[in-house]
């Protein structure tokens, strides 16, 4: 038995020795993520596609170790070390959690933070400036953060009748807090009220949404994961009350709200990837800015529109990327 | 030392009142012995709640030493009572150890953050221990949990004599043990009690015991104090008198007459 | 590897000091507290925005998420003694009721200590010469001072009476001990400690997260009934060593997942799951041994 074992072990180091031989060790790069979600899955699929095009190949030229926190933040360090124990020279970070753990444990070395899905970089003080990436250290990355302004101006155009628009959010959440605040601030200029509903948890969205109805002429949902998991009940809220709901997320869009705007977090994924092969063709992360994604998209579900007995006028039309109509999505040629 | 006036407890149930104290009159002079009999229901065990502070009487007033205490709290009057019941699981904390109860009971003054288990401590426990001939001075560190009822009904009694309260109640705190065992915790608190002279109240099923016991006699039913013997009386009387007594009264109790029998 | 293990033993200690206040309600005073899953979040919160936002000294920060903790255990042990709210109820309001609070205290729900002078750094620069064991050494030096004085409190008057109101409450009433004071003391000390842990993980981990406290709980309890089942004693000196020795095997028991867990064919969405394996496998062990090496006699 113990032979057997000495003669694998034996074999696994001649094998792996032979591979660094002669490809030249491949580059090791952590992928962590706060939580399993569409969207930040989507961002894992997106980098790794960006890479492999930019010619760094999974098994190849590059390695990959995986790591997810499974919802739990107090996984975040211990991720970050082991990352750094075995010797990543990248760490792709999504989410702020992760990104604010990998940036404690590699502070000071040469590893590169790059972080990803993270709305507020400066807030979190993962860099010094999102301009002037000079004294940004080891750390930069992309932002996710969306232009809440456009999606209370696109709610104004659908009709002149929309006044009042409410929120469900968790304040819990860093992202959905900051934009939260971001439409607090943008609504006047607008002629918008907003009115606030908290969800902390996936279990309160209902009575959250519900507690609108009667209240809002439209409801808002932000990049917020709480709400997002259980975006079945708001759309419920929105169908009694018959007022529009719009949805920052795309991929959100078959589940029911008329209006769906936001980033294509594969795409959003390829943005990262790109930074990452920068980083590996020989930058340094205080030379790269941080990344903010523009080019949001929006999309339209005329058949949730048919239940609220909602038509888009000609100018939101027109914006659209895709639309959702008898169960199936129409991109635009 | 003990007064109670006027004492009733009612109970609701349901829709229902029960009344299990009706209006108990009970003066306790220093160093009286106070045997309390009677049925199942009688209000026995409700009277030693309301003493010692468990319950707050319905109506009435209890006084230790001329002062109302009837709507002070249990612990405030723990100092000065102290209480054994039937159960042996219930005088002691089961995971601390022997010497650990004992040091619980050993004070009743403010707790302070000094260490309660000193060398000197633990000697003057081993030496009220070994009086009791069952071996516990040599098991100050096994948890109470460990030893038998006997053994655990004799350390709540050593643990009693420890506080030194001014008045004992005692809820048939033999009933538990096998003969032997509750012939020696009856020795024991019977020893305790004539060292000390303190005021007690022993609840019993036991008639012989109730005869033999105290200067004082009771015979409770349906919340009230339906017979009181005393002195000299006490003494001379024989148990069956004492069961004739109670037919007298036309009080049929089949349970009762049942414990007659040793 | 070594400094793997060195950082599993760094999280054991730290976490293992929630553990001790768990092992206070749930062992000591036979208390389930679910407060712990928000003051852990209330001391993190405290600890970093002292620092942060008043700029204050690390150490002081420390102290005040403690006693802001030891508050939340008040206001639990309150509901329950003088409101009469079921334990497990009370838990549970104090634990909602400090979400909002520490959103409250941390004004955002997320933290970055980056930038702050938090303990890990001045004890990195002021043990220098320990090079990377010295927030090790640090944390080791805390939780065996709190265990020793842990220890020291439960031999004590008052500590007895704490430990005898857990164990038979009618009891010690009967010796005079008000039961409710000494629940609503132990439930302080309990959620004080819980915070000083969700303070020190903050500056350690460099963030706050308003979402770090669920289940401090549950892994609060693995602890303490994992060391409890390795270190069968019943002395109070014994029985915190278990618990902090619970709290080190699950934080290895992650660092394991997280290194090895893929090796043998896990997936990144796996570690809870190779976490608990390994943890039942740390639990069965000793058991096994148990059976094959003491056979019973034949009778």
């Amino acid at each position: 038995m113990r032979r057997l074992v000495q003669g694998v072990v034996l074999g696994l180091l001649v094998l792996g020795l032979g591979a660094a031989l002669v490809g030249g060790a491949p580059i090791k790069i952590g992928i962590c993520k706060i939580v399993e979600h569409p969207a930040l899955d989507a961002v894992e699929r997106g980098t790794i596609a960006a890479l492999a095009a930019a010619g760094y190949r999974e098994g190849k030229e590059v390695e990959y170790l995986w790591a997810s926190a499974q919802g739990d933040p107090n996984n975040a360090t211990p991720i970050a070390q082991n990352f750094r124990s075995q010797g990543v020279s990248v760490v792709v970070a999504i989410s702020t959690p992760m990104a604010l753990a990998a940036a404690e444990v590699f502070k000071g070395t040469d590893t590169a933070i790059v972080f990803s899905a993270v709305t507020d970089p400066v807030a979190a003080a993962l860099v010094a400036s999102a301009t002037d990436p000079s004294g940004n250290g080891n750390v930069t990355g992309v932002s996710d953060l969306i232009d809440v302004a456009s999606d209370l101006k696109l709610l104004r155009e659908l009709s002149p009748s929309i006044k009042r628009v409410g929120i469900v959010y968790n304040p819990g959440e860093a992202n959905s807090d900051r934009l939260t605040r971001n439409a607090e601030a943008a609504a006047p200029g607008l002629g918008l009220v907003i009115i606030k509903a908290v969800a902390d948890s996936t279990a309160n969205v209902a009575m959250a949404a519900q507690s609108l109805v009667g209240r809002v002429d439209a409801i808002y949902v932000t990049t917020d994961n709480t709400v997002v998991s259980a975006i079945d009940a708001v759309v419920a809220a929105a169908n009694e009350a018959k007022i529009p709901f719009l949805m920052a997320d795309p991929t959100s869009l078959k589940f029911g709200p008329a209006i769906a705007t936001g980033f294509d977090y594969y795409r959003h994924g390829e943005i990262t990837g790109g930074v990452v092969a920068q980083i590996l063709g020989g930058k340094k992360p205080n030379q790269i800015p941080v990344t903010y994604q523009t080019g949001a998209q929006v999309q339209l579900n005329l058949d949730a529109a048919g239940k609220i007995g909602l038509t888009f006028p000609q100018t939101v039309i027109d914006q659209a990327s895709a639309i959702y109509y008898g169960g199936t999505l129409w991109e635009r040629e | 030392m003990l007064t109670l006036e006027g004492v009733r407890q009612v109970f609701r149930s349901g829709q229902d009142l029960v009344v299990a104290l009706a209006g108990i009159d009970l003066v306790l002079d220093r160093g009286d012995f106070l045997t309390v009999i009677g049925s199942n229901g009688a209000g026995k065990t409700t009277l030693l709640h309301v003493i010692a502070g468990n319950l707050i009487p319905t109506s009435g007033r209890v006084l230790i030493d001329g002062e109302d205490v009837t709507a002070t709290p249990a612990h405030r009057r723990a100092r000065r009572i102290g209480r054994i019941v039937q159960d042996p699981l219930s005088g002691t904390a089961p995971t601390m150890t022997i010497a650990e109860n004992l040091a619980l009971a050993s004070k009743r003054s403010k707790r302070s953050l000094a260490v309660a288990l000193t060398r000197r401590r633990r000697r003057e426990f081993a030496e009220v221990l070994r009086p009791l001939g069952m071996g516990l001075e040599r098991r100050l560190d096994d948890p109470a949990f460990l030893l038998s009822g006997g053994e655990r009904q004799a350390l709540t009694v050593t643990m009693a004599t420890l506080a030194r309260p001014d008045i004992l109640l005692l809820d048939e705190h033999t009933a538990a043990l096998d003969p032997a065992n509750a012939r020696r915790i009856g020795e024991l608190t019977e020893a305790f009690v004539e060292r000390t002279g303190l005021t007690t109240l022993m609840v019993t099923h036991n008639m012989e015991q109730a005869i033999a016991l105290g200067n004082r006699l009771v015979m409770m039913h349906k919340g009230r104090i339906v017979l009181e013997l005393g002195g000299e009386k006490k003494r001379s009387t024989k148990v069956p008198e004492l069961v004739s007594l109670f037919s007298h009264r036309h009080i049929a109790d089949d349970e009762l007459l049942l414990e007659t029998a040793p | 590897m070594v400094a793997l293990l060195m950082h599993a033993a760094e999280q054991g200690l730290v976490y293992g000091i929630a553990a001790l206040g768990v092992f206070i309600s749930y062992r000591i005073l036979r208390f389930p507290d679910l407060t712990v899953d928000g003051s852990f979040v209330t001391g993190a919160a405290i600890a970093s925005s002292l620092v942060v936002l008043q700029g204050l000294d690390p150490v002081v920060a420390l102290a005040v998420a403690f006693a802001v903790g030891s508050l939340a255990g008040v206001l639990t042990g309150l509901l329950n003694t003088r409101l009469g709210i079921t334990d497990l109820l009370a838990g549970v309001l104090s634990m909602i009721m400090l979400y909002s609070i520490n959103l409250r205290i941390m004004g955002r729900p997320n933290i970055s200590l980056l930038r702050a002078e938090t303990i890990t750094r001045s004890i990195t620069a002021l043990f220098a010469p320990l090079g990377s064991a010295a927030v090790l050494v640090f944390l080791a030096g805390i939780v065996l001072f709190i265990k020793l004085v842990l220890d020291f409190f439960f031999k004590t008057e008052v500590g007895l009476a704490l430990r005898a109101t857990g164990d038979n409450e009618a009891m010690i009433t009967a010796q005079g001990v008000n039961t409710k004071t000494m629940k609503v003391a132990g439930l302080a000390l309990s959620n004080g400690l819980v915070a000083l842990s969700g303070g020190l993980v903050a500056h350690y981990s460099g963030f706050a997260d308003v979402g770090m406290g669920i289940g401090t709980i549950v892994t609060g309890l693995a602890a303490v009934i994992l060391g409890g089942s390795l270190i069968r004693s019943r002395r109070v000196g014994w029985m915190t060593a278990s618990v902090l020795l619970g709290s080190l095997i699950y934080r290895i028991a992650v660092m394991f997942a997280l290194r090895y867990g893929y090796v043998i064919g896990f997936q990144a969405s796996d570690l809870k799951l190779v976490t608990s394996l390994l943890v039942i496998v740390a639990l069965v062990v000793p058991a096994l041994r148990d059976r094959f090496v003491r056979r019973p006699k034949p009778c």
